[in-house]
């Protein structure tokens, strides 16, 4: 049998992260594969926080056993910067491929005890890579996109990279555009290559013309064939802004010493859902601020409009026109736009015009009255009997 | 008498000291190492053979996910918070909507892990020696708002479990991660489920964020 008097214990949670910030340099090194050969690493860590911070370092990875480390736990001041050391002496290795290094640099949690909290730490994993070519034809490939505006050109390059022992012939292919909801918009080919040599890197590129296309993000899939083999490569872009119109704000006139729903709408320029709330800055005519409303956030999808209601107590405010700046909060962004409302002499019947959000309050404020009444009735009716008997 | 060779030697040696002594001031010594390492490469020596490829930098951001305080309804095994949506199930919590905020302030595209510090939801939720009734107690992470295409692949947009009541998960949050302004930002989410018999007080635990670079 469950103990529901546990149930009524309090939890109290408080997710606390301070902000912290780690930067490593190098993040990614490429060795040239020279078995015996030392090579050392430096790294220069970075601490972009405003606070002191702890770290350890430790290795991992296939040629973690052939590396040493100049120090393994260190500590830098706010805004400062350390240098770590890797030495890698270059095993003998068989298998064709990536091989790699993994230097992790960990910050340790600071212990605050009797606080409640969740600390966030940031660790980097620095790759140290080296790559044994194939005994055949093989390459690698990374596509490369940018971000664009509406009707500009998309340049694409592919970059091609040859880690066989064997030159390739020749290699060429396409990129397919695909939009958000995975129909392929265009196939665009690529310029060809001819004589890669092993560890050559080559460029194939192509164009596309945004022209007629929507705002939003899409996604890029490069193929490339070579030599009877065929690699890909993905990547996304943007092309436009994401951008949440606000439209309309409704209504523009509400009585005074009352409660009114007032409606913001907004437009999605964009082809994915956007997440977002508006906030109501409303000033009189000296410019005072009378009023700050925020909306609930609410998920307009693609292209849609929506509605974001704010609530607006006009009590003990002057008759007149007020300026609303009504500001969208979405992804990182903001769009503004202003209106003017004015508030006017309540109707009969207007004033404290509240609307109840929660229809389950007025179904239990009826039934209150309704067993109210009752009460009064079934008293009634016994004074009569008693009355009557008597 | 002091002769003028002797005065002359006892200058350059001071010169030679000085020399040193501002180079060691301005350049922790440290970095000389690297430094001799540019020059030497520039020089044409092979020292090392390496090729950067980018720099790897990872932000996270955003003071707090604040639950406040709460407890389990009677008749409900478990509460759930969700901070996306600041929805609160079978509980008298007020509700939040907040988001950490993780960014690559590098060059490196990066896949973006989290993992807990403790063992297992219960550690986190439940209290010393967990929660005596119930198996329920649940941490969950997904990634519900992205600045422009800042993951490129394997975005974790759904609710996926960091710990639960037998263990924990280390959970890719992004598998390519972009950098640049506009395109390096991920807003992280976490849902809590908290049982009825949880012990009552404060609750702390240790996220870590790790970026590799890909």
């Amino acid at each position: 049998m469950v103990n529901k008097k546990f149930a009524l214990m309090l939890v109290f949670l408080v997710l606390s992260t301070s902000g912290t910030a780690l930067t490593i340099s190098p993040g990614k090194t490429e060795l040239d594969y020279v078995p015996g050969k030392e090579y050392k690493i430096v790294f220069d860590v970075a601490n972009r926080d405003g606070k002191p911070m702890d770290l350890v370092v430790n290795l991992s990875g296939d040629l973690a056993n052939y590396a040493n480390l100049s120090e393994t736990r260190f500590f830098i001041d706010a805004d400062g910067s350390h240098v770590v050391t890797a030495k890698l002496v270059m095993p003998t290795l068989d298998v064709p491929g990536e091989h790699s290094l993994g230097v992790r640099f960990a910050e340790v949690p600071t212990k605050k005890y009797g606080q409640t909290m969740i600390t966030a730490t940031v660790a980097i994993v620095a790759r140290v890579i080296t790559k044994i070519p194939y005994p055949y034809v093989y390459a690698e490939a990374k596509l490369e996109t940018q971000k664009i505006k509406v009707g500009e050109i998309e340049y694409l390059r592919v970059e091609l990279t040859s880690y066989g022992v064997n030159t390739i012939e020749q290699a060429g292919g396409y990129v397919d555009i695909i939009d958000k909801d995975g129909v392929e918009v265009a196939r665009v080919p690529l310029t060809s290559a001819r004589n890669i040599l092993t560890k050559q890197k080559v460029n194939l590129l192509g164009e596309w013309d945004s022209t007629g296309s929507n705002a939003g993000i899409y996604k890029a899939i490069a193929t490339v064939e070579y030599d009877g083999k065929n690699v890909t490569a993905a990547a996304a872009f943007q092309v436009g802004d994401i951008l949440l119109n606000i439209i309309d704000l409704a209504p523009r006139t509400v009585p005074k010493d009352a409660i009114s729903k007032l409606t913001a709408k907004v437009k999605s320029s964009w082809n994915d859902v956007i997440v977002g709330k508006v906030g109501l800055t409303i000033k009189d005519s000296t410019g005072k601020v009378v009023a700050n409303l925020v909306s609930p956030t609410v998920e307009v999808k693609p292209w849609a409009t929506a509605d974001l209601e704010v609530y607006w107590d006009t009590t003990g405010l002057g008759i007149g026109s007020y300026d609303v700046e009504v500001v969208a909060y979405y992804n990182d962004k903001e769009s503004r736009a202003n209106f003017t409302a004015s508030v006017t002499e309540a109707k009969e019947g207007e004033v404290k015009q509240v609307e109840v959000k929660d229809y389950f309050i007025l179904v239990g404020l009826v039934l209150l009255l309704v067993i109210l009444v009752l009460m009064v009735i079934l008293a009634l009716l016994i004074y009569r009997k008693r009355t009557k008997g008597g | 008498m002091v002769s003028d060779k002797i005065l002359a030697k006892l200058v350059v040696i001071v010169i030679i000291i000085s020399a040193i002594s501002v180079v060691t001031t301005l350049f922790d010594i440290d970095r000389l190492g690297s430094m001799m390492n540019v020059i030497m490469t520039v020089m044409g020596y092979d020292y090392t053979t390496t090729t950067t490829v980018c720099s790897a930098g990872i932000t996270v951001t955003d003071d707090s996910i604040d639950f406040g305080s709460g407890y389990v309804w009677a008749n409900a095994t478990s509460a759930i918070l969700d901070s996306s949506n600041s929805g609160v199930t079978n509980g008298s919590w007020k509700g939040v909507e907040d988001r950490i905020t993780i960014e690559n302030t590098g060059t490196c595209v990066m896949k973006v892990t989290v993992a807990m510090d403790s063992a297992d939801a219960e550690a986190f939720l439940c209290g010393t020696g967990d929660c005596p009734n119930t198996a329920t107690a649940k941490v969950e992470v997904e990634i519900d708002m992205v600045v422009g295409v800042a993951c490129t692949s394997g975005l974790q947009n759904t609710y996926t479990t960091l710990a639960d009541a037998n263990g924990k998960n280390t959970v890719t949050l992004c598998g390519e991660m972009s950098y640049g302004s506009g395109n390096d930002q991920m807003l992280m989410s976490m849902r809590l489920t908290i049982p009825y018999d949880a012990r009552t007080g404060s609750k702390s635990e240790t996220l870590t964020f790790t970026g590799t670079a890909v």
